[in-house]
């Protein structure tokens, strides 16, 4: 058996909705309003990213599946007039830190494409490599990583512990 | 053996922890990271850091129950306890925090969001 690579932890999300969208130009017209949306109904706003698609710039925004009715009709008038999809199901998969590597983001696409576990977006922080594939595949792709690499003996919990509610003060 | 002092950090943002980290070996300190309390507790052990840069609110353990444990204890109780705290309000006194009341045994604090300029004006008093 080949030695595994020691990495720092791996966070799962929550389940999500997923919705990408994409706006012809910069500066965006449509995503500013959804975020003040998002903002006065206190709605958490678990990830976002950003990138460029054929052009335009691909907003990727993951809500929890739970407050998603609270933004469903919202969603229908903003995204009428420009491409988007909407994702149910997802969750997210973030591996740290990446160390800046990019041979660590293409072990595991290829770890991902070898096991045939769908990945919905890649993207990255500071210290986090994050992949979104559906909901019920995280634990799957886990095991896959677990093969390559090696979490420290008493890691945190992958799955999140705490959920932070707004709340009117 | 290096000269210099190993800070330990431990915050559930990862992020937080990578930017930290980054700004402590910029000032020429060794750093060991850590994501809850459990795991926190297991690198004081076996590397034993000068000092540990501590989140409050984490899983499993969170930084107050940590640092009464190390404070409470012989073999770490010498150990310099930096906490970081999302409290809007100055505290006044280390040994007092907003959280009902509740003290702690911390040798400082430094609010969130974090200035780490003003972070690394804590970590070397302490030292």
């Amino acid at each position: 058996m080949a030695d595994t690579i020691k990495i720092g932890g791996i966070k799962l999300s929550g389940e999500m909705v997923q919705v990408d969208l994409r706006e012809p130009k910069a500066p965006a017209e449509i995503l500013p309003g959804i975020l003040h949306h998002i903002s006065s109904e206190k709605i958490n706003l678990p990830h976002l990213h950003q990138g460029r698609v054929n052009g335009e710039i691909q907003t990727t925004i993951c809500f929890e599946a739970l407050e998603y009715h609270r933004l469903e009709s919202m969603l229908a008038t903003e995204l009428n007039d420009i491409w988007s999809r909407i994702l149910p199901s997802v969750g997210t998969l973030s591996l740290f830190p990446h160390g800046s590597d990019i041979g660590f983001v293409a072990t595991v696409y290829a770890i991902f494409a070898e096991e045939n576990i769908p990945i919905h977006g890649i993207s990255s922080s500071v210290s986090a490599l994050v992949v979104h594939t559906d909901y019920n595949e995280l634990d799957r792709a886990v095991l896959a990583l677990l093969k390559v690499y090696e979490l420290p003996e008493n890691h945190s919990p992958l799955y999140p512990e705490l959920r932070i509610e707004q709340v009117e003060e | 053996m290096s000269d210099k002092k190993l800070i330990l950090v431990v915050d559930d943002d990862t992020d937080l922890v990578e930017m930290i980290s980054m700004k402590l070996e910029n000032e020429n300190f060794q750093v060991a990271k850590a994501y809850d309390g459990v795991e926190a507790l297991d690198k004081i052990k076996e590397e034993k850091p000068a000092l540990v840069i501590l989140d409050v609110m984490m899983p499993r353990k969170d930084g107050y129950t940590l640092c009464d444990e190390l404070k409470n204890s012989e073999d770490f109780k010498d150990i310099v306890v930096v906490l970081l705290t999302a409290v809007a309000d100055a505290i006044s006194s280390t040994s007092y925090t907003h959280m009902g009341g509740k003290t702690t045994l911390a040798d400082d604090f430094v609010p969130k969001p974090i200035d780490l300029d003003k972070l690394m004006e804590i970590v070397k008093d302490n030292l």
